[in-house]
């Protein structure tokens, strides 16, 4: 009986050692992932009636058409050249809705961009105003517990008693969200009838896809009239040059 | 009775086994993922950089694509917009403010969908649309560069009236609009003057191994944009040629400089700007490395070298202390047997 138990135990050892061998070997011989390299230094040129075209383009190459009117006295050196770049923007959720405010109670709430491009590029924001109601009054955009958070500072905002509207980027996929203390740190969108937009996310033309949450807070402080208060953000996704 | 038992027992261990190894296989291959999010929105352009160069009068004209990605319609506003080379001088854009519209340049350009002007459009799920950007520069303009964006950007719902909130709600909401962009370097009546000039060409004066990482800073003072190309020459201490490394072109516009980056290398957090990196890894004593910059096919390049000293100290200490780590025990050994 003995003999059969130390069998029985030695057997499960093989067995989960076996097991063990092939688990790794499934592991060992699952393909690889490879990612698809594409670079965007590959151009089509084309010169008057030269037509140098790409054999592998990313995407169909759009014609360029140029109408030059000679003159004589003006050497013509018309020359365009299109590079097989993209960029693309993507939003989960176009419409945040906060709720009826209650004072004193913020409101957080999210959305996820998206980009995907084969060259460099940066995603710019900014709001039309702060958060407005009918009578155009608004809730301004917080200055955080210190009063010194802007659109280009970030500043802790835990309390409850800070009032004021702002977001914070944080990083899904990738990389690409200008730089965010993890936490509470929030700061201002720019309101464009003072501010110029200012950047919310950059990144490489690597084609991977760059996702980043955004979380808007809201809140409003007693004082406030009660109401709906809304605003437009907007998110633009720039190639660089 | 009892072997069969055992057997019973095993067969059923082993299935039992097979169970969570394909239960922890799929898990582990699965877990990773990221989650699927439904999107509302999403737009698409192309291509993203579109340069010209002519001499007026003339017309230009070229393409580009718009695409919504989405199973939705979506209807998007179209703006244009100048720009100037950006603050981290990586190639980001900083628009103008709409006061600055030199020469009017805005209001040569149109954009048209089968020959009919428009400031907007509306795609339907899936649609991608061709239109054509017309630039008007039958009169003489003056000879300078024009760096604009055109940019596709969804028009603001009105949530309040489309129903969405119910009359007299007291919800409040944000609306975000997305917009995606393409931008073009037009230069009219460029000259061939080019007054380009190295700003920054250096690299760790002191390294322990490769790669090496070189900033590349170039200052164009001329009225148009250029698009150098370059090599870095990297030769030993005994003058022999060990690397040679191609820099990407890419475009400086006028009056600005611009870091050259290796689009396919990521800064890491501990450098400042985007960087040109020699991949050699393992090198030793002093090197030269000389940058050849060429601005334009007729200029003759302009050059600059730097030098650098690479000495693995800690690869020495490692070797130094085994090898008198062995010479010890070779003398113990050799004296034993003696």
């Amino acid at each position: 009986m003995k003999y059969k138990f130390e069998m029985f135990k030695n057997l499960k050892l093989k067995i989960w050692v076996i097991g063990l061998l092939v688990y790794w070997l499934i592991g060992l011989l699952s393909p690889k992932a490879m990612a698809q390299s594409s670079s965007n230094n590959n151009y089509n040129i084309y010169e008057q009636n030269i037509d140098i075209n790409p054999q592998n383009n990313l995407l169909p190459t759009p014609q360029i058409l140029i109408n030059q009117t000679p003159t004589p006295t003006i050497p013509q050196e018309p020359k365009s050249i299109i590079d097989n770049s993209f960029l693309s923007i993507s939003l989960e959720n176009d419409f945040i809705d906060f709720g009826t405010l209650s004072p004193g109670n913020p409101v957080t709430r999210n959305a996820v961009l998206a980009v995907k491009s084969n060259s460099d590029y940066q995603v710019i924001s900014f709001e039309d105003h702060p958060p407005q109601n009918k009578e155009s009054v608004i809730i301004p955009d917080t200055t955080c517990e210190d009063g010194q958070c802007s659109e280009t500072t970030e500043s802790i905002w835990k309390n409850n008693l800070t009032y004021g509207f702002g977001y914070r980027c944080d990083d899904i996929e990738g990389s690409d969200c200008i730089s965010f203390s993890e936490g509470d740190f929030y700061r201002q969108l720019a309101d464009i009838r003072k501010k110029k937009p200012k950047e919310t996310m950059s990144g490489f033309g690597d084609t991977a896809i760059k996702k980043a949450r955004l979380t808007f807070k809201l809140n409003a402080p007693g004082t406030q009239k009660p109401g709906n208060y809304s605003s437009n953000l907007t998110f633009i996704a720039v190639p660089n040059y | 009775m009892q072997v069969q038992n055992l057997k019973f027992k095993v067969v059923y261990k082993i299935i039992n086994f097979g169970l969570l190894v394909v239960t922890l296989h799929f898990a582990l291959c699965t877990l990773h993922l990221s989650k699927a999010y439904a999107e509302t929105l999403s737009l698409r352009s192309y291509p993203s950089l579109i340069r010209l160069n002519a001499q007026t009068p003339t017309d230009l004209s070229s393409s580009l694509t718009v695409e919504n990605l989405t199973d939705s319609s979506v209807t998007v506003d179209t703006q244009f917009k100048l720009f100037k080379a950006g603050p981290k001088e990586n190639g980001d854009v900083e628009y103008l403010p709409a006061s600055e519209n030199p020469n009017g340049i805005l209001q040569k350009i149109h954009l048209q969908d089968n020959e009919n002007e428009i400031t907007g459009l509306s795609l339907g799920p899936n649609q991608k649309k061709q239109l054509q950007v017309k630039i008007n520069l039958k009169e003489t303009i003056e000879p300078r560069d024009y760096y604009f964006s055109i940019i596709f950007l969804t028009k603001p719902k009105d949530y309040q009236t489309q129903g969405n909130l119910p009359s007299g709600s007291t919800s409040s909401f944000s609306v975000i609009n997305a917009g995606v962009g393409t931008n073009f370097l037009i230069s009219v009546g460029k000259t061939s003057e080019n007054l380009a000039s190295i700003e920054e060409f250096s690299s760790s004066q002191y390294l322990q191994s490769g790669p090496v990482a070189f900033n590349i800073k170039i200052q164009n003072n001329g009225s148009n944009y250029i698009s150098p190309t370059g090599v870095i020459y990297i030769k030993n201490m005994f003058g022999q040629m060990i690397g040679k490394v191609e820099l990407p072109a890419q475009n400086i516009l006028a009056n600005s400089s611009r870091y050259i980056s290796d689009q396919t290398l990521h800064p890491t957090p501990y450098t400042l700007h985007p960087q040109i990196v020699w991949p050699e890894k393992f090198l030793l004593g002093f090197y030269e490395a000389r940058l050849s910059l060429q601005t334009s096919e007729s200029e003759q390049p302009i050059t600059r070298t730097i030098h650098f000293f690479v000495f693995p100290v800690k690869l020495i200490i490692a070797f130094t202390v085994c090898l008198i780590l062995f010479t010890l025990i070779y003398r113990r050994v050799k004296q034993k047997m003696l």
